[in-house]
Parts: structure tokens; C-alpha cells; sequence
């Protein structure tokens, strides 16, 4: 229900940058190297997609007021629809890279563990940014240049350079994960204090 | 008193706080805040001046033949199509045509080629430039364009080191034209166009726009006496204003730091402020406009899903060749050279007119998006388009069974 009123066009934004990835890149016979480009370049983007617009119905202040006046926390509200977000983000980057492999490319668990840490890295980014803002419209901006950051120069952001995979360096990866889900929980936390507060 | 209310909407917004602050933090990441100890100095003789490619067929033609002949081998080949690396494997009949085209270029039978592709054989004697350009030319079509093999790429295999007579008369183009300091405000437009201009002003336009629908104000501004021409050219001004404020100072801020490193020589002081303008506003006002526009008709912020994907391709587009920087529909134009290739004044000076024909087109685009605006804007103010509740309903249309019922 939720995921329905809430998500469909976020998914529906997500399914539409991986059909528009094997457009931009080749996907035919790649090494693990050239793989990660598209993973990591594209399909990372997902992340920001779908993590940051999880308080979006609520920035509206009159449906924020209805929903906290309801018998379920809007806490519990937020945990489903990130625990949703997560499970569709792994099944969208599971999927292409399935069809990755199937175009003959060269695909490892470690590859699509690192798009997942990188995704939900970036959507970390943003869902921090909308709690503490209350504007999902201004939380992209963060995981955005971000991502922008990294083009110009990233190495000098160490282990969370996003497109490390691309030079064959997964070490940063794990923490990425880690601090992308810190992030999120963080998020859920600091909506939690709002509420109680108000 | 309108243009100062919606600057202010817009400055005291929590967007615009981190707008700035990631405006200073992406440039201080390239380095533009430390040109105190680049000092650009006169090339003496015996030094080292770089590289720089040209057109020598001696060269172009043994280095391309090999690089395609390797690639042949393989059946791997690298192209950059619209800028992103891609790699492009030939089928049987492709692969057939690329052995007819390596067999003009070295005079064995292409059934030999496709049979033992171990040994390259030499190119054939007496093959001009002119047939070698064409068969790269045919090699890079069948690949699908952005190969390094393409008439204009070719130039990269050929490289030639850059005489002291050159450097000097590059030195003192510097001088002369540039005055020192404009080399060092197009390097800070360059960073500042391609990681943060042609993108974050978006994000300002669209929450500008979404403001009023989130303070439930939109239904009294649409009642009020001012047209819908003055309130979005007053927002629209409002944003650039605000975005090019601190971009302005911090171009001063950069350039200021080398003032000092050039004492007796002439300096251009207005360099930071005509770069501003010339180079960094057309981008910032079609990335504003985009957003006006798509906010206003979608109610939602989709504009900043569009302008990604544009930034995406343009910052991709990258530089692969002197042309491809300055080309007509790039939206941050790419010069980045500093004191060690003396700004690539030359490059510069010779792509002026395309750029400024670039930055012609940009800001044209940017006021028919504004227009359009307008447009958009009356339209919602006289119930013509419902603006979110239409665009969105199509798709919740889609998945909700009540709709079925109700039609």
C-alpha cells in the first residue's frame, strides 16, 4: 500500500536509469574492470532515488500532522518504507547484474556487493539530508555532489571514492556500506527526536 | 521590493546554505584557492615545453594502424560514443567488413587476415593520408562513432614537442591578451562550470518554485495583481542573482591570489568578473531556467532527475579533443590548462568564436525556457493545467483500482 502511493514512481524512475544504462555504456564482454563502470557510474544512482524521498509524503505538513495522529508511529511508517527501499535497491542492482552476466560480462559477488555499498552509500547521503532539512527537494542536492566530487578528483576521498571498482579496488567498499546504512539510521533517529520534540 | 522578496526567499533558504557551502568546498577540493605559487614564467631556451599533437601522417598512420590492428586481434574495441567509455565487440559479417577495410590498408587478402591474425603485416606501400583517413573514417562508422579512429580523433597519435619560439610567442599571448589573470579565471570557471554551475542552481530554482506549494500559498499568489510575467522573471532573477553572488567574489577571492605574483607587469582586474558573466552565467541560466520550467509543469522535482542526466552526458562528453570543449551544445565548457601548458592559450584563442557561440545559445535557450515559464505559469493561474494533481494522477492512475470503479 505504501510502496504503491508512495514509491511507484521513484521505482519507476530507478527501473528507467537501468534501461537507460546499457544505452550509454556497452554491455557486451566486459572485464570486471569495464563492468564497474556502469555499475558504479549509473546504476549506483538508484540509491539516491529511492532512499532519499522516503519522508517525502510527510514534508507536507497537514499529511505529517494526519499521520502522526494515527495509532502507528510514523517511525514504524519510515522503517517499512526504508526496509522497502533497501530490498528494492539489492533486487534492481541483483537483476541488471544478472543481465550484466548474461551479455557476457564479467561479473563477481564483490561487484555487485561494492554497487550495492556505493548505492546505499549516496542514498545514506540524502536520507541524512532530508531528516535533518525536512526538504527532500535540497537533500538531493548532497548525495548529488557527491557524486560530482567524485569526478573531479575523488581519489582524495580515500575509501569512499565511489568509482574505486573501476581500478580494481574494493577495500573502501565495506565502508561505505557501513556508513551508508549509519547514515540512514541516523536519519530515522533524528526523524524520531523531531517528532518528539514538536 | 518583489525582487528583493523572492532573493531573500531564496538566500535564507537551507538550499542555498549548502549551495554555498558546497560551492566552496568543490572548488577549494580543485585547488582554485591556491594559485599564490603558480607564477607563470618566461620560457627560456633549452627548457621543456610539453607536447602537443599534430597532424603528421608519419606518425598518425603506423600508431593507428596498430592500435586497430590490435583491436582487430582481440575483436575488443574502446570508443566513446557520447563521451562514456564503451566497448564494442564486432559480429561475424562487422567483423568481415573490418578485415575488408584493414585489407586496403595493408594489401592482404581479408579472408587471410580473418584466417591468421597473429602477424600484422606492414602497412602497403604508396598508401596515401588521404585513403588511410577515409578507412579509419569507414572502421570508426562501423564501430558506431567515438572511436579514437574517427577523422578528428586522429590527431591524438601524433604528438610533437612544443618549441621554445612557440612557448614564447604562448607567453606572450598570456601577457598580452590574457594579462595573466584571465588565464587563471578560466581555469576557475572551468571547475566551477563543470562540478557545481551547471548543476546545483536546479536544486534553487526548484525550491523556489515548490515554496509557495508548500506554504499552501500558491491559490493567493495566483489572486494577486502582478502578471505572471513579472513573478517568474522577478524568480528567475532573483536565482541568478543569488547563485552568481558568491561565485563572483569567489572568483575575485581565486584571481586576488595572483595579483601579487606579477609586479610591474599589466594585470586585467575585471578578468574574474567577464569570465563570471561570458563563461559561468549561460550555463547558470539554463540550469535555472530547466528547473523553473519542469518544476512549474510537474509540480514536482523531476528537473533535478533531467538536468543530472544532462550534466551527466555533458561532463562525460569531456575533452577528448580541443573541439569537443567548446562544442556547440556543451553546457559547461572545458578548458582545463594552467601555467605548465601556459592556460593552452592558443586553443583558447582559437575556439573563441565557438564558445562564444556556445554561450549565445545557452543563454538563448534559457530565456525561451523562462518564456515557456511564463506560459506554464499563466496556464496553472487560469485552471488550464493542474500542474501536479494531472502529471502525477496519470501515473497513480495507472496502479489504483478505485479508478477502474470510478470510470
Amino acid at each position: 500500500m505504501n510502496m504503491r502511493h508512495n514509491s511507484i514512481l521513484h521505482i519507476g524512475l530507478s527501473v528507467l536509469v537501468l534501461l537507460l544504462t546499457p544505452v550509454l555504456f556497452g554491455m557486451t564482454g566486459l572485464d570486471e574492470a569495464a563492468s564497474a563502470a556502469p555499475l558504479e557510474m549509473l546504476v549506483a544512482l538508484i540509491g539516491i532515488i529511492l532512499l532519499t524521498p522516503v519522508f517525502l509524503p510527510e514534508q507536507n505538513p497537514e499529511t505529517e500532522e494526519l499521520v502522526s495522529s494515527k495509532y502507528v508511529s510514523s517511525s514504524v511508517i519510515y522503517i517499512i518504507r526504508v526496509l522497502y527501499s533497501l530490498a528494492v535497491l539489492m533486487l534492481l542492482i541483483l537483476l541488471f547484474a544478472v543481465y550484466m552476466r548474461e551479455s557476457g560480462c564479467s561479473i563477481s559477488a564483490a561487484l555487485v556487493c561494492g554497487t550495492i555499498a556505493d548505492a546505499v552509500f549516496l542514498g545514506g547521503l540524502g536520507i541524512v539530508t532530508a531528516a535533518l532539512t525536512g526538504n527532500t527537494a535540497t537533500a538531493y542536492m548532497v548525495p548529488v555532489m557527491y557524486y560530482a566530487l567524485c569526478f573531479g578528483g575523488g581519489k582524495k576521498l580515500g575509501a569512499f571514492y565511489l568509482f574505486s571498482m573501476t581500478e580494481g579496488d574494493y577495500a573502501g567498499k565495506p565502508w561505505m556500506l557501513a556508513a551508508g546504512l549509519l547514515m540512514t539510521g541516523l536519519a530515522l533517529w533524528i526523524k524520531e527526536l523531531k517528532r518528539r520534540w514538536r | 521590493m518583489l525582487f528583493v522578496r523572492e532573493m531573500k526567499k531564496v538566500m535564507c533558504s537551507v538550499a542555498y546554505l549548502l549551495f554555498v557551502v558546497i560551492l566552496v568546498v568543490a572548488l577549494y577540493s580543485q585547488g582554485v584557492f591556491h594559485f599564490g605559487k603558480d607564477v607563470l614564467e618566461e620560457p627560456q631556451p633549452g627548457q621543456n615545453y610539453g607536447v602537443r599533437n599534430v597532424e603528421s601522417p608519419e606518425q598518425i598512420m603506423p600508431a593507428a594502424y596498430d592500435s586497430l590492428w590490435w583491436e582487430f586481434t582481440v575483436n575488443q574495441y574502446t570508443t566513446y560514443p557520447i563521451g562514456l567509455y564503451k566497448i564494442v565487440h564486432l559480429n561475424e559479417t562487422e567483423k568481415e567488413q573490418m578485415a575488408q577495410i584493414l585489407s586496403r590498408l595493408n594489401g592482404v587478402d581479408k579472408t587471410k587476415l580473418l584466417e591468421s591474425p597473429e602477424e600484422m603485416p606492414p602497412l602497403r606501400e604508396g598508401l596515401t593520408y588521404e585513403e588511410f583517413k577515409r578507412c579509419m573514417d569507414e572502421a570508426d562508422r562501423l564501430l558506431g562513432g567515438g572511436s579514437e579512429y574517427a577523422p578528428n580523433s586522429l590527431i591524438g597519435f601524433g604528438t610533437e614537442d612544443i618549441t621554445y619560439e612557440e612557448a614564447k610567442v604562448e607567453y606572450q599571448l598570456v601577457r598580452d591578451k590574457d594579462k595573466f589573470t584571465g588565464g587563471y579565471a578560466r581555469l576557475f570557471c572551468d571547475y566551477a562550470g563543470a562540478i557545481v554551475l551547471s548543476i546545483l542552481p536546479v536544486f534553487l530554482a526548484i525550491v523556489l518554485c515548490l515554496k509557495d506549494r508548500r506554504a499552501r500559498m500558491e491559490e493567493l499568489i495566483y489572486s494577486r495583481r502582478a502578471s505572471s510575467w513579472k513573478i517568474v522573471w522577478v524568480r528567475y532573477a532573483a536565482v541568478l542573482a543569488s547563485v552568481m553572488l558568491p561565485v563572483i567574489l569567489l572568483s575575485y577571492y581565486s584571481n586576488m591570489k595572483v595579483w601579487g605574483l606579477y609586479k610591474g607587469l599589466k594585470l586585467d582586474y575585471l578578468a574574474p568578473l567577464k569570465y563570471d558573466f561570458g563563461w559561468l552565467l549561460p550555463s547558470v541560466m539554463v540550469t535555472a531556467a530547466l528547473g523553473m520550467l519542469l518544476t512549474e509543469l510537474t509540480g514536482t522535482p523531476a528537473a533535478a532527475a533531467v538536468q543530472c542526466l544532462w550534466w551527466f552526458m555533458d561532463i562525460n562528453a569531456g575533452y577528448k579533443d580541443v573541439q569537443s570543449s567548446y562544442a556547440l551544445l556543451r553546457l559547461a565548457p572545458r578548458h582545463n590548462a594552467g601555467i605548465n601548458s601556459r592556460f593552452r592559450i592558443t586553443d583558447f584563442l582559437g575556439n573563441f568564436n565557438r564558445l562564444v557561440q556556445n554561450r549565445l545559445l545557452m543563454a538563448g535557450i534559457a530565456l525561451a525556457l523562462v518564456a515557456l515559464t511564463v506560459c506554464v505559469y499563466e496556464w496553472k493561474r487560469r485552471g488550464i493545467i493542474g500542474g501536479r494533481k494531472r502529471i502525477k494522477g496519470i501515473f497513480t492512475g495507472i496502479f489504483s483500482r478505485k479508478n477502474e470503479h470510478a470510470a
